[in-house]
């Protein structure tokens, strides 16, 4: 115990132009510029009004929700970006579809399946 | 006392001998060129002629660094504009490079008459219109070269099978199949009796099949982990749902809301069974169609 705080001390000692690494480290994250995303692309393209609720909803699920919650997936682009693509190239019915059936497919069972995008490091499964 | 003295003397020897060796190093093996060495040494050969930069953009293109080439093939190719090989030698570093557009730019470029051809480069023309997918062209372009005719029996073949015609391949190969002897013809030929081997499946019944049991449309394209997925979501939605309506009726908030999901999956999943076909049967064309391009691109 004598040696540990004995330890401390000199490396305070050695370390007095600043705070304790540990705290440096998290003020760095801290002071970081945050890169924010800019979902609002289908907002503001929308093509009708129900584009636009999609586009609203989409929205508020990446700033408020996935923003909130880890990259997990497995595809790129992401489920949801893929089902606002899909409804803002087949329209608001079939792209619907089209986005509920890439959330079956979004399962480890894709393994295999689908050529791999490596600067995403992600399956790459694009809008048809 | 004494034995400061001897230090010295050591040292002084020590000096002596380091100074004598750098007297001894001739001037003419300094790295930096006197005056005299410049002007008594005359250049001997231009190394920016025709036959060095020729050398020099061969060895640029055989180690793969295709974009300096092409600049020295440039340069070759305007002190001797009458030679046909650093043009070629250009189009083929941008083939070299995977662009076969440019490539064909290129060629157009350089070479507009085709009937003037030799043979090699015509047969050149002809696989860049294929690898632009431009088959109705190379098709045109292969029967008005000076190929042989065996040659041209089998790329037409080849084009015949990029143009995704299983059936009318076969056929084209089984009428000459015994009477050509070329290898990549039958080679063109297994591939085609491969790809027909395997059945296309039917988008129409995989959305049939899914209709009635979510998810059998996946089955039927061998997506099996899809379909259990699908199965899955449908099942659980829907269970869910008929929990939340045995319980309330048709005034359960929850039953609606799963119910919103089942028939979400279940709509999606009989959409995505016809997509799945459909992606089946791509992915059996691509692997064959790659097979025959590869030929294209590096047999040919």
């Amino acid at each position: 115990m004598t040696f540990l705080l004995s330890v401390m001390l000199w490396a305070q000692e050695v370390d007095s132009s600043g705070p304790p690494a540990y705290i440096r480290m998290t003020q760095d994250v801290m002071d970081a510029p945050v890169h924010r995303h800019d979902w609002s692309g289908p907002l503001r393209h929308a093509r009708n009004e129900a584009v636009f609720v999609f586009g609203l909803m989409y929205w508020v699920y990446k700033n408020f929700i996935s923003s909130q919650d880890i990259d997990s997936c497995v595809f790129t682009p992401s489920c949801s970006t893929y089902m606002i693509l899909a409804i803002q190239k087949h329209g608001v019915f079939i792209g619907f579809l089209e986005g509920m059936d890439r959330l079956t497919r979004c399962s480890p069972f894709a393994n295999g399946h689908y050529p791999i995008n490596p600067q995403a490091r992600k399956y790459e499964d694009p809008v048809d | 006392m004494k034995i400061r003295w001897i230090r010295r003397f050591v040292w002084l020897v020590l000096l002596a001998g380091v100074g004598a060796t750098a007297q001894e190093k001739p001037a003419a093996d300094s790295l930096s060129p006197t005056k005299d060495s410049l002007v008594s040494k005359p250049v001997k050969e231009n190394l920016f002629d025709a036959a060095h930069s020729r050398r020099f953009a061969d060895y640029l293109f055989r180690t793969g660094q295709y974009d300096y080439a092409t600049e020295e093939y440039q340069r070759v190719a305007f002190l001797q504009p009458a030679d046909a090989y650093p043009r070629i030698q250009i189009v083929k570093a941008q083939e070299g490079k995977k662009d076969y557009y440019r490539a064909l730019g290129y060629f157009e470029m350089f070479f507009p008459h085709f009937d003037t051809l030799q043979v090699p480069y015509q047969k050149e023309a002809v696989k860049l219109y294929v690898l632009n997918g431009e088959y109705a062209t190379a098709r045109k372009r292969l029967w008005a070269s000076r190929l042989d005719t065996v040659r041209k029996h089998t790329l037409d073949l080849g084009i015949t099978l990029l143009e995704k015609k299983w059936k009318d391949g076969l056929e084209q190969y089984r009428r000459r199949e015994n009477i050509l002897r070329d290898p990549v013809f039958h080679q063109f030929g297994l591939v085609a009796q491969r790809r027909l081997e395997h059945r296309n499946k039917s988008p129409l019944l995989a959305a049939g099949l899914s209709a009635v049991v979510p998810g059998l449309g996946k089955v039927y394209t061998k997506d099996y982990g899809d379909a259990f997925m699908s199965f899955l979501f449908v099942g659980l939605n829907a269970w869910q749902a008929w929990r939340g309506f045995r319980k309330q009726g048709v005034r359960s908030v929850h039953g609606w809301i799963f119910a919103g999901f089942g028939v979400s999956f279940y709509l999606g999943n009989v959409w995505g069974s016809a997509k799945a076909a459909k992606r089946y049967n791509r992915k059996l064309d691509k692997a064959a169609t790659d097979e025959v391009r590869a030929v294209f691109e590096y047999n040919l």
